[in-house]
């Protein structure tokens, strides 16, 4: 497939990509960042060049086997020593809803 | 060597750790490569050495080293930071498995060191603590990510040292610290306990000043590991006793391209006689797909990037910047903004984009295609020579603070990525200097044959002569 490959991204778009990568970017930096992926993206337009219908993804094979699923002591205190807001045993997050 | 000065109680291993605790107090002021030190922590262990030394004990292969962690990888009760602000507070309750099996061998942790952000980075600029400076001239970068390791290990601040390798972070910072580095083959190294960044193509490594000392390294962490299912049970083979006599290198064209900087390429064919009249035979060959290298690896990295970190949340743990009763995304957005810098929010979005509909096929899936092409083109080459050879670096070390966008910052990188990408072994040999900078001399070989390298490694290094830094010297 051929898809689509804008050379570049423009405001709503860094907009978009900021929400979903959670992360709340000012207008100067949206500016900034607009113009920078855009030139990173058009270098990366040079992959089209490139024949790829012979080639499958590359996978990795690389595995010493997988460990048995077997229940282990673990660290729970010590794990939850290091959490910033929390209420006795339990974890304190924002409002979900 | 230490160790077996340490074994012979030539000195103690307490007052060979003093020692370089006070070199680290005099030299790291100005080269800052350490973020954290633990000099009580060494100090108890390297007694507890000596009174083994004294029984007639058992010593490991590592005894008395003093080794610098680079700080993305876990040590048990030493703050982690990956060079970000939002891991504030961070202690991991456990070591990594390469930790573990280097304090099995009697090496001693002195502290982590600096690193860009995470290791997104070739210049150690990107770290949320202030750059580290390049020991051979305090105006230049050591190089990135693991910076801090090759400076600290090029000052004589710590023995060895341990880096991690996602695009070249152990070669970069090798070649512009005149030291050694070892990037092993994927899965030779385990990585449970390195905070991830890319995991298809990262792995933890050995660094120091000479050969011999970056192999011992070597063989203490590496080896299959039950919490990392990509580790391998590879042996280890030991190294040639032939040398490079009868070794077939080949040299990579598009390593010597005209991105690389004349006098760094001078350098390196030099290096390459040398290696000829040691016995090794050179030859020339072409691999069609490596300039395609660097957008590959930058797509597979910022999209492996973006899935990681988004385990940065300000819930469990590290940097919590929202107290109030802000909602869920709210919350979450205003961490990961305060806690992430430039670089790392670069990659984030651009990960994010390569992988989002409509673009993850043209973007994602094609590259992952390039890269299977360039294995291949990797591997076919492998026949014909035992190991393939270019300059680590195109260029000399930049200037600090030196202005440039970020693709022209991505694009030094150009003969690092492939190793990575392909999974293969590769190695930075120190390899002169051009008006006192330092240059690196790149070696790459088939899986899992780490020996090869450090054969030639060692061969390379014989006679030359260690050098240090002027300020290192007069310490």
């Amino acid at each position: 497939m051929k898809a689509q490959r804008p050379l570049s991204v423009d405001a709503r778009q860094v907009e978009r990509l900021a929400e979903l990568s959670r992360l709340s970017l000012n207008p100067q930096e949206a500016e900034r960042l607009r113009g920078e992926l855009s030139s990173i993206l058009e270098y990366f337009a040079a992959l089209d060049k490139v024949d790829v219908s012979e080639a499958s993804p590359a996978q990795d094979g690389t595995s010493g086997g997988l460990r048995g699923d077997k229940v282990r002591p673990s660290m729970p205190e010590e794990i939850l020593k290091g959490v910033p807001q929390k209420k006795g045993r339990y974890v304190r997050a924002p409002k979900v809803f | 060597m230490v160790p077996s000065m340490v074994g012979h109680g030539e000195i103690s291993a307490e007052e060979y750790i003093a020692s370089m605790f006070e070199r680290i107090e005099r030299l790291d002021l100005g080269i800052h490569a350490y973020l954290q030190l633990d000099r009580g922590g060494a100090l108890d262990k390297a007694r507890a050495l000596d009174r083994r030394v004294k029984n007639g004990g058992r010593l490991g292969k590592l005894a008395g080293m003093g080794v610098a962690v680079k700080d993305i990888i876990c040590v048990r009760s030493l703050q982690a930071t990956c060079g970000s602000k939002i891991l504030e507070g961070f202690f991991p309750p456990y070591s990594a498995t390469a930790i573990q099996r280097i304090e099995r061998e009697d090496g001693i942790v002195l502290g982590k060191t600096n690193l860009d952000e995470f290791g997104m980075g070739n210049t150690t600029q990107n770290s949320a603590f202030g750059p580290t400076m390049n020991p051979w001239d305090l105006s230049r970068v050591p190089g990135g990510s693991s910076g801090g390791s090759g400076a600290a290990v090029a000052a004589g601040m710590a023995s060895v040292a341990l880096g991690s390798d996602t695009g070249g972070s152990i070669r970069c910072p090798a070649s512009f610290c005149s030291v050694v580095g070892l990037k092993p083959t994927y899965g030779r190294v385990s990585r449970y306990g390195l905070i991830p960044y890319a995991n298809s193509l990262e792995q933890i490594g050995p660094m120091g000043r000479e050969a011999e000392s970056v192999w011992l390294l070597f063989e203490a962490i590496a080896g299959h590991d039950p919490e990392d299912a990509t580790s391998s049970t590879e042996p280890v083979r030991p190294l040639r006793a032939g040398g490079v006599e009868g070794l077939r290198v080949g040299r990579i064209k598009e390593f010597f391209g005209e991105g690389a900087q004349p006098k760094v390429k001078e350098k390196v064919m030099d290096g390459c006689a040398r290696l000829e009249t040691l016995g090794a035979k050179v030859g020339d060959l072409s691999i069609a797909s490596l300039p395609y290298s660097l957008a590959v690896y930058y797509i597979i990295a910022m999209a492996e990037a973006s899935s990681n970190l988004s385990r940065y949340d300000g819930v469990r743990y590290g940097l919590s910047a929202e107290k109030g009763t802000v909602d869920w995304n709210t919350a979450f957005s205003r961490t990961r903004s305060e806690g992430f810098g430039e670089e790392v929010k670069r990659r984030i979005l651009l990960g994010t984009f390569v992988l989002s509909a409509g673009y993850y096929e043209a973007y994602y899936v094609r590259a992952q295609k390039v890269r299977e092409l360039l294995t291949r083109e990797f591997t076919l080459a492998l026949k014909k020579f035992d190991v393939l050879l270019g300059p680590t670096m195109p260029v000399l070390p930049p200037k600090l603070g030196e202005k440039v966008t970020p693709l022209e910052d991505y694009l030094i990188d150009i003969n690092t990525v492939a190793a990575n990408l392909t999974g293969l072994p590769a190695i930075s040999v120190p390899c002169g200097f051009v008006d006192g900078l330092p240059v690196g001399m790149q070696l790459i070989a088939p899986r899992f044959r780490e020996d090869v390298l450090l054969t030639a490694a060692v061969a390379f290094g014989k006679g030359q002569g260690l050098k240090s830094p002027p300020l290192a010297e007069a310490a």
